[in-house]
């Protein structure tokens, strides 16, 4: 998948603006606030259809202005297409090729991206939330269904922990919620494991890649049932959830809260088998969060039978010279399309790799002088 | 339409309706003023026939017109199989599609917990009760596929149990007339999982 041209109108800081990208690596050079995340995620709009800083509509037009259009030409799948998304007041639309399509849906048909933000390092430090949620979202690049079980399921744990707020519980009824958390959980853990195997199985080449001795790394996944579930029947997992929050439901009733089911899982990052978070380096936690946006981006390719783009906003604030130079010859070797941001170039340009730049500058874009270091 | 109390007030109340905006009871409006008082007469007599003639079957709590409904008056119906259903609309599509020729149990609704609706608040215990009976041989459930229509469907199949030899739930599947390429993940995997020996 490569995406040719990008036309932005309206959108954050940038009024105007039409570039053209090179199919591997693309370099937006400027200081903190010029547009180059504005950028970056324009880009991860039209492949994903959601602002990756969880932006609302109304903020992702240019201040003073109505709406704001983005227009990207793509070829994938050994065709052209015109990709356009558009945001005015509240209503966001998507159109592929001049038709209109569903939001969710743009994303597996012509572009797919994977992002790596400042903020990935709350995957390593931030709540078992943050976990799930990624987790989640690689489950549902290559199975769109995971969406609509995951809502069923909150809305069941929604229906017991209201239940479990009252004085006396009717144990009917509770049975009656409990069986939809254990279907719909069992469902959810299935494939979360799954894609975690997945993962597991992408994830050395990439650590090694990037430097790091794979086999002092370790994830897996994290719930309440024996052996987490491993290896076990769905049906059987159905019957585990059910017992355990039948078991559960006297103190969940002290607590007014459902204690069991994978809303409560987690993923373990085990370095030297313990924890990544509190025993990793700085420079390790990053390269091991850059080797993980690899695997899901394996697992994307995996699903849309293209590579997508991938998308870094800000990496060398997150990794060493060496560690640049080892991700860009990872880029080069893999020979994606690839968006970084950065504020200085010179960690870049020593790298020996090519790239295309641009220099932002007030919602500005300049197409430098291709780099290539003889 | 200031100075038009009355008016503002009849289109306030129409545009409530399902599927009605301001824009057509707009017009609704305007074309009942132009009938006249008989027009309007006769809304009227339609709309307390509704108020004093429509009530719930005793039996089956469906829309009855009288003590019961013309499902539960029919001798023809088998009393012997019961179809359970969130609301009399549901029985409304069941009949007019023509396929049931049991007797139906509408609960009036959908286990709820976000909605204040328990148990309590739907026909369980008048279902209890018709199931004690010992005369019904198979208990359909046919709530909806959402997951508070799953959540009553067990509790239905639990206090059914006891009484019940066969309690089957409607199947979920394809869609006559659809094609596969364009229904959603959900109902294909549930067509798969629900697939059957050819
Ligand atoms: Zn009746």
């Amino acid at each position: 998948m490569v995406l040719e041209w990008l036309r932005l109108v309206d959108f954050r800081n940038v009024s105007q603006a039409a570039l053209r990208f090179h199919p591997g690596i693309n370099l937006l050079i400027g200081d903190n606030g010029q547009g180059k995340s504005n950028l970056l995620e324009a880009v991860g709009l039209l492949a994903t259809g959601r602002s990756f800083r969880r932006a609302p509509p109304e903020v992702l037009r240019r201040h003073g202005c109505k709406g704001f259009y983005l227009q990207g030409e793509i070829v994938s799948y050994e065709l052209a297409h015109r990709l356009e998304f558009q945001g005015v007041g509240n209503r966001q639309t998507a159109q592929l090729n001049g038709k209109s399509v569903a939001m969710a849906s743009t994303m597996d048909r012509v572009l797919a991206a994977v992002l790596l933000t400042p903020d990935s390092p709350d995957l390593v430090h931030g709540g078992p939330g943050e976990r799930r949620d990624f987790i989640d979202w690689v489950v549902f690049s290559s199975h769109r269904r995971h969406a609509t079980t995951v809502r069923d399921y909150q809305n069941a744990l929604r229906g017991r922990n209201r239940l479990l707020k009252k004085n006396t519980l009717h144990p009917g009824e509770m049975d009656a919620w409990e069986d939809q958390l254990a279907v719909l959980g069992a469902r959810i853990l299935v494939s979360r494991q799954r894609s975690l195997r997945q993962i597991q199985e992408n994830l050395p080449s990439f650590l090694e890649a990037l430097g790091l001795d794979d086999r002092l790394f370790e994830l897996s996944y994290s719930s309440q049932l024996e052996q987490d579930g491993v290896g076990m029947e769905e049906t059987g997992l159905v019957n585990q959830y059910r017992t355990l929050l039948q078991h559960h439901r006297g103190n969940d009733h002290r607590l007014r809260t459902t204690s069991v089911g994978p809303h409560r899982d987690d993923i373990r990052f085990l370095f030297a088998q313990r924890p990544l978070g509190r025993f990793g380096s700085r420079g390790q936690k990053k390269r091991f969060i850059l080797a993980l946006k690899f695997s899901e981006r394996q697992l994307l390719q995996a699903a849309v039978h293209e590579r997508p783009l991938l998308l870094l906003d800000d990496p060398a604030s997150e990794l060493d010279r060496e560690g640049i130079a080892r991700l860009l010859r990872l880029v080069d070797r893999e020979g994606q399309q690839i968006f970084i941001t950065t504020v200085k170039e010179d960690v870049f340009s020593s790298t020996h790799v090519p790239y295309h730049a641009f220099r932002v500058q007030a919602g500005q874009f300049e197409p430098l002088m291709e780099y290539a270091q003889s | 339409m200031k100075g038009l109390p009355s008016v503002e007030k009849a289109i306030f109340v129409l545009s409530r309706f399902p599927g009605i905006g301001k824009k057509s009871a707009q017009r609704m409006v305007h074309y009942l003023l132009r009938g006249g008082i008989s027009e309007i007469q006769q809304v009227i007599g339609t709309l307390e026939d509704l108020r004093d003639k429509v009530g719930f079957c005793v039996c089956c709590h469906n829309l009855a017109e009288g003590a019961r409904c013309w499902v539960c008056a029919d001798p023809r119906r088998l009393s012997s199989l019961l179809c359970v259903l969130e609301e009399p609309a549901d029985l409304m599509a069941m009949e007019r599609a023509g396929v049931f020729r049991g007797v139906y149990h509408v609960l009036g609704g959908r286990l709820s917990p976000l909605n204040g609706v328990g148990p309590e608040q739907l026909h369980m215990e008048s279902l209890r009760m018709r199931l004690q009976g010992g005369e019904i041989e198979e208990l359909v459930i046919a709530t909806n596929p959402t997951v508070e229509g799953e959540a009553t469907a067990h509790y239905v199949a639990q206090i059914s149990q006891p009484f019940v030899a066969r309690v089957t739930r409607l199947a979920y599947g394809l869609p006559m007339g659809g094609e596969l390429e364009y229904l959603d993940e959900s109902t294909l995997f549930q067509a798969m999982e629900g697939r059957r020996q050819y």
